[in-house]
């Protein structure tokens, strides 16, 4: 256990390098703009350019360039090229809405996949698996910022149910933080809660086939105890290991759209926003945060697939 | 009952009274942009300037008026008077009233002027060529020692006096005094853009609060009365909280429904007729004279290095269109000096423009011949534009317009804050798109500047048509050296005309701003726009009954 | 299976309308006949729908025709999907078989590579690769591709997708290495590339159909959420992507603008997804997996 978990740290740590190094490579051999100039200013004159682009090391070699970003990186000492705010601090001060945003999510899509999960699998039957299965896919299919911008507009705006935008601090007040994220959080929610009800269904459907189960059935323990005690702990394994990888997704991949949607200034919109203006200090810190989730979550999922009982080896993905 | 009745009146008649200050009259207001910097010596531009001009006020200022000759008239600000000029025309003396201190109490003394203007050089302000003319600036930027003294800049505490000495005479030297980066700060202000934590102010409101990226806080600076500047009167809410909405439309949105007072520039134009029909008693829309927007046409890249296809192309860009795309945004024109600007000619602007009327519909025709005869049929061009609205359906239109002639035209939009160092940049070889430009401070000079040879850089290039004329550089210097800018109005005028004439470039209209605030606002009574600092923020305040 | 069969044959048909040759710009103050409305109003306000020949759906901000770029937008996504997707299959399964074939130290460097791009967030890999090549292209040798192409976005579809397929791919070219048949091809003197082709693809292959639909479905995904972040297909070219973006500011006035390329995203995407199933079904009715694929 102690080996795999050493490997597989070290490898994590080897993905996060050629992740950085990858970034770092992107945005300087590809040719669009002289960073000196950038942060100069629009006045600025050949001789401040020369001075930013010795201050900041831009007449370096690339490796050179590549181990002082990297430096400035973890000694808390990055600066944007565009609004000298330390990056760091941007990323610290958007990590709580944006795991708002993804936490909150993921907990409701997973929470509410589960109960309809249990809920459709008692009453085990053809219509319930067919309508299941329906709005898993109907769910994956639509396009989460469509449907954001969507119900932003229809029921935030029109409407005026809930804020179409902005988020309120946890602290400064937690009605109001909850109410603004509602929408966020049920857009996310939709997209995923069907898959995580099919997915979690079949696994009990499976569950209950098992030899374990019918082992308990013959002791003579209630349908409903033989459902929600013993087949919901194993078929509930999988469905956390999948919770996992897609939590990682979503902080790195479907926060940057919803974020922006709603204006929660996180740390999605910031990379959105430090992506397009080419600024390169923010996007490799943000690059390097969203492949830390995600290579993390990975590895706690494959350890629950490691830890499984070896009787349910299903990959349900 | 009789009690009640005292100390119902007591309480009614305590609650008109204000004189502490304490009520809490805050207003939202909305930017699609966050400030470049919210440091003084570094915020210089129309988004950032606009907090600015709120918290630094300068040694000079501008009288407040919304008329636009007046409001174009240089009056004392922190200085008792306006500048004195030496004999030869390169020594600007002032004196710095008494008794004045920053919103933190400290006194602010002669010295905090040379040390603002220290950290504007060494700092690289996008502001710092404009003081490059003070004798011992270059030389005090190329030492790179932030505490070397400036040769050109003596002050006196004592006497309070401060004296500046040009390198060459400079017509609108006056103006510099006047902009927010030439603002005194402490002399223990660190050489680092501070923008997360602003010196104090010397303004009707200071910062107390910076995430510059996602929302600022503007709160009365309970210092500024005491600084005695007449006609800059006090502001009328007691807080302003700045929050960064890229999206326009949102902001347009929430200002509708109130969640917002005051939008910073125009509500997107598909909403306008929402906001005439439910909300058109607070709605204005006023002319930005100090602002033209023109396409450029880089004149050392083929097509455009032939003098026939920019003709052309000012012959076929197709004004009532782009304005129709601005929705109301735009007033058609041909000039490039705006209109209040001296040197602006308002006949230049409509009938008399050499490439016929903006407001009527473009000669295409012409404009086809003139590219056939250049033999510029089905050349390659890239459109440079940016991604806001309207800007980038501005950009596509234009393609169109060229498409029709016989170029062979495709738009590339970038976003905005990388748009300016963009097409700034000679490697990204910009053929054409489009530019604007707003007065940094009310004299001709600061739209000639960048039309000159001087000004070509290969990197952050403002003369983005890279016009290198004889008659324009040798004008330009001419005019630098007369400051009595009444006996030349006639000069600027007939070189504004000269460069349309030659067809450099092709102004197409002046922006017109829509000023959009919410209903809590008391519209009539308190919204005031400068010809140069556009809304007054100061002069907001709220309807009775929504403090 | 039938059902889906039935859903995806409208959207054949909507690729063959496409080629009817209709202008997609149209300057903005061109005069409709009828009443003689101008197309955009003084307001900046577009016309709605007409239902007839020329401005069926309305019109956009510049006066272009919403029908035609609709359909225009819809031969864009479905082709940049396909040709993504097909790109990401070739290259994917190409990877996935040398590294599970061959083991060893190219195993690792493939693996390796191909799992830092699954590291790196799907959109924050395409909205950086998107945001790098659009203003300049790729200027790469022999390889110039202009930062305006329809190719930049099927490049950087596929580059971030490729892990989908690679893995999955040698994953079980991993465990087919050592089966009977493959010991034989050997023994009989057959070099790795044609064992490769002739004896492991057509047992990989059955993944990989299941797959496809799939990667096409995520593929038209990512391309409409990065041309919704401006860093997918560029203007003027539309795409169901750009449509939405420029359609999300005018829900208030001209709902259809945004509506309907999003809803009709969201229609390719189920079928596929449906029809993906429904193969998965006929191939393997044994196997009890529930796949999907989804970036965004």
């Amino acid at each position: 256990m102690i080996h795999f978990a050493v490997r597989r740290l070290a490898s994590m740590v080897l993905v996060l390098f050629a992740v950085s190094v990858l970034v770092f490579l992107i945005f300087n051999a590809i040719p669009g703009g002289d960073p000196a100039a950038r942060i100069a200013g629009e006045h600025a004159s050949d001789n401040q350019i020369q001075v930013i682009r010795h201050d900041w090391g831009f007449d370096r070699s690339l490796p050179v360039q590549y181990a002082h970003t990297m430096e400035k990186l973890f000694g808390g000492r990055l600066v944007s090229y565009f609004t000298a705010v330390d990056v760091r601090r941007e990323i610290w001060k958007g990590l709580p809405r944006t795991l708002s945003l993804a936490l909150g999510a993921a907990m409701l899509w997973l929470v509410g996949g589960v109960a309809l999960g249990v809920l459709t699998a008692v009453r085990a039957g053809q219509t319930t698996d067919r309508v299941l299965s329906t709005l898993a896919v109907i769910g994956v299919s639509i396009p989460g910022f469509w449907l954001a911008a969507v119900m932003s507009h229809y029921l935030g705006f029109e409407l005026g149910i809930f804020p179409n935008a902005g988020y309120v601090p946890l602290t400064d007040d937690p009605l109001q933080w909850a109410w603004h994220l509602t929408l966020p959080w049920l857009a996310l929610t939709i997209l995923f809660v069907g898959v995580y009800a099919r997915v979690l269904h079949v696994a009990i459907l499976e569950a209950m086939h098992s030899d374990y189960v019918r082992t308990a059935r013959a002791k003579g323990i209630s349908e409903r105890r033989v459902i929600l005690r013993h087949a919901l702990r194993n078929a509930l394994i999988p469905v956390v290991a999948l919770w996992s990888l897609d939590f990682g997704a979503v902080i790195g991949g479907s926060a940057i759209l919803i974020e922006t949607i709603f204006n929660l200034q996180g740390v999605g919109q910031y990379a959105a926003s430090s992506l397009r203006q080419l600024d390169l200090p923010p996007i490799m810190a943000v690059s390097l945060y969203g492949a830390f989730f995600i290579v993390i979550l990975n590895a706690v999922a494959d350890l629950i697939h490691a830890a499984l009982d070896p009787r349910i080896r299903h990959q349900l993905l | 009952m009789l009690l009640v009745a005292a100390a119902a009146t007591w309480l009614l008649a305590c609650s008109g009274d204000d004189d502490d200050g304490k009520r809490d009259r805050s207003i939202a207001i909305g930017y699609y942009a966050p400030p470049e910097s919210l440091d003084p010596a570094m915020g210089f531009s129309l988004v950032s300037g606009a907090a600015l001009n709120q918290v630094y006020l300068p040694l000079l200022t501008y009288r407040r008026s919304e008329d636009q000759s007046k409001g174009r008239q240089l009056i004392p600000g922190l200085a008792e008077d306006l500048p004195k000029l030496s004999g030869d025309r390169r020594t600007y003396t002032l004196k710095l009233k008494k008794g004045l201190r920053y919103s933190d109490g400290t006194p602010i003394r002669a010295g905090d002027f040379e040390h603002a203007i220290k950290r504007v050089l060494n700092m690289g302000s996008p502001a710092a060529p404009f003081y490059e003319n003070i004798a011992g600036a270059v030389h005090y930027e190329a030492r790179g020692k932030p505490d070397a003294d400036i040769a050109g800049i003596e002050t006196d505490d004592s006497t309070r006096t401060i004296a500046v000495r040009l390198a060459r005479p400079y017509a609108a030297f006056d103006h510099l005094f006047a902009l927010t980066v030439a603002t005194p700060v402490p002399r223990d202000t660190p050489f680092e853009n501070q923008t997360t934590h602003p010196p104090p102010s010397t303004g009707p409101f200071e910062i107390t609060r910076s995430d510059p990226s996602r929302e600022f806080v503007l709160e009365r600076n309970p210092k500024f009365e005491s600084l005695g500047v007449d006609g800059v009167p006090p502001p009328s809410v007691d807080r302003i909280t700045v929050k960064i909405i890229v999206d326009k439309t949102k902001q347009a949105e929430d200002v509708l429904d109130g969640k917002l007072d005051y939008m910073y520039d125009s509500p997107p134009s598909d909403l306008l007729p929402t906001i005439e029909k439910r909300a058109s008693d607070r709605y204005e829309e006023h002319l930005l004279t100090g602002s033209t927007n023109w396409l450029f046409m880089n004149s050392r890249l083929p097509p455009f290095d032939d003098a026939r296809v920019r003709r052309a192309v000012n012959y076929a860009v197709d004004k009532p269109t782009l304005a129709r795309i601005y929705a109301g945004g735009l007033q058609e024109g041909c000039s490039y000096l705006p209109p209040g600007m001296p040197g602006y000619d308002e006949k230049l602007d409509t009938t008399g423009c050499p490439f016929g009327d903006p407001r009527k519909p473009p000669d295409v025709d012409r404009a086809r011949a003139l590219i056939r005869e250049a033999g510029a049929e089905g050349a390659k061009v890239t459109v440079w534009g940016f991604n806001q609205t309207p800007q980038s359906d501005i950009t596509q239109a234009y393609t169109e317009m060229l498409n029709k002639i016989g170029l062979d035209a495709s738009p590339k939009l970038v976003d905005f804050p990388i748009w300016r160092e963009t097409i700034g940049n000679a490697k990204n070889r910009p053929q054409t798109g489009i530019d604007a430009f707003t007065q940094a401070f009310p004299h001709p000079l600061t739209f000639f500047e960048t039309v000159t040879t001087d000004a070509i850089r290969p990197t952050s290039n403002k003369n983005t048509s890279n016009i290198s004329d004889p008659v324009i550089d040798a004008t330009v210097r001419r005019l630098e050296g007369e400051p009595d800018i009444a006996s030349v109005t006639g000069d600027w005028q007939r070189l504004n005309r000269y460069l349309v004439e030659r067809a450099y470039i092709v102004p197409y209209g002046h922006r017109i701003r829509g000023t959009f605030v919410s209903d809590r606002i008391d519209f009539e009574k308190c919204t005031f726009f400068h010809p140069i600092y556009l809304e007054d923020w100061s002069r907001f305040c709220l309807k009775e009954g929504e403090e | 299976m039938i059902v889906a069969a039935a859903l995806a044959a409208p959207l054949w048909a909507h690729l063959v309308a496409d080629t009817t040759p209709q202008e997609t710009h149209a300057t903005a103050t061109v005069e409709v006949g009828g009443d003689r409305v101008p197309v955009v109003g003084r307001h900046g306000d577009p016309i709605g729908p007409t239902w007839h020949a020329h401005f069926f759906l309305g019109a956009d901000a510049q006066g272009r025709d919403v029908m035609v770029r609709l359909l225009y937008g819809g031969r864009n996504s479905l082709l940049i999907g396909l040709v993504a997707a097909l790109a990401t299959v070739l290259v994917g399964v190409a990877l996935g078989l040398i590294a599970g074939y061959a083991g060893g130290l190219l195993d690792d460097v493939i693996s390796g590579g191909v799992n830092v791009l699954w590291a790196f967030p799907g959109i924050l890999l395409g909205v950086a690769l998107g945001a790098a090549l659009k203003v300049n292209g790729l200027d790469i040798g022999p390889v110039q591709i202009s930062g305006g192409s329809v190719v930049i976005p099927v490049l950087v579809i596929a580059i971030a997708t490729v892990p989908y397929v690679a893995r999955p791919v040698r994953a079980q070219a991993l465990s087919l290495r050592h089966r009977e048949f493959v010991f034989a091809a050997r023994a009989a003197g057959m070099r790795p590339a044609p064992i490769m082709f002739r004896e492991l693809l057509p047992n990989v292959a059955p993944t990989v159909i299941v797959l496809f639909p799939l990667i096409v479905g995520n593929a038209i995904q990512l391309e409409a959420a990065l041309a919704f972040l401006g860093v997918g297909v560029q203007p003027p070219e539309p795409s169901w992507g750009t449509l939405v973006d420029e359609g999300v500011h005018r829900l208030q006035t001209a709902p259809a603008l945004a509506l309907v390329p999003g809803a009709l995203i969201a229609l390719t995407v189920l079928t596929l997804n449906l029809l993906g199933n429904g193969v998965r079904r006929a191939l393997d009715p044994y196997a009890r997996r529930h796949a999907y694929v989804k970036q965004t």
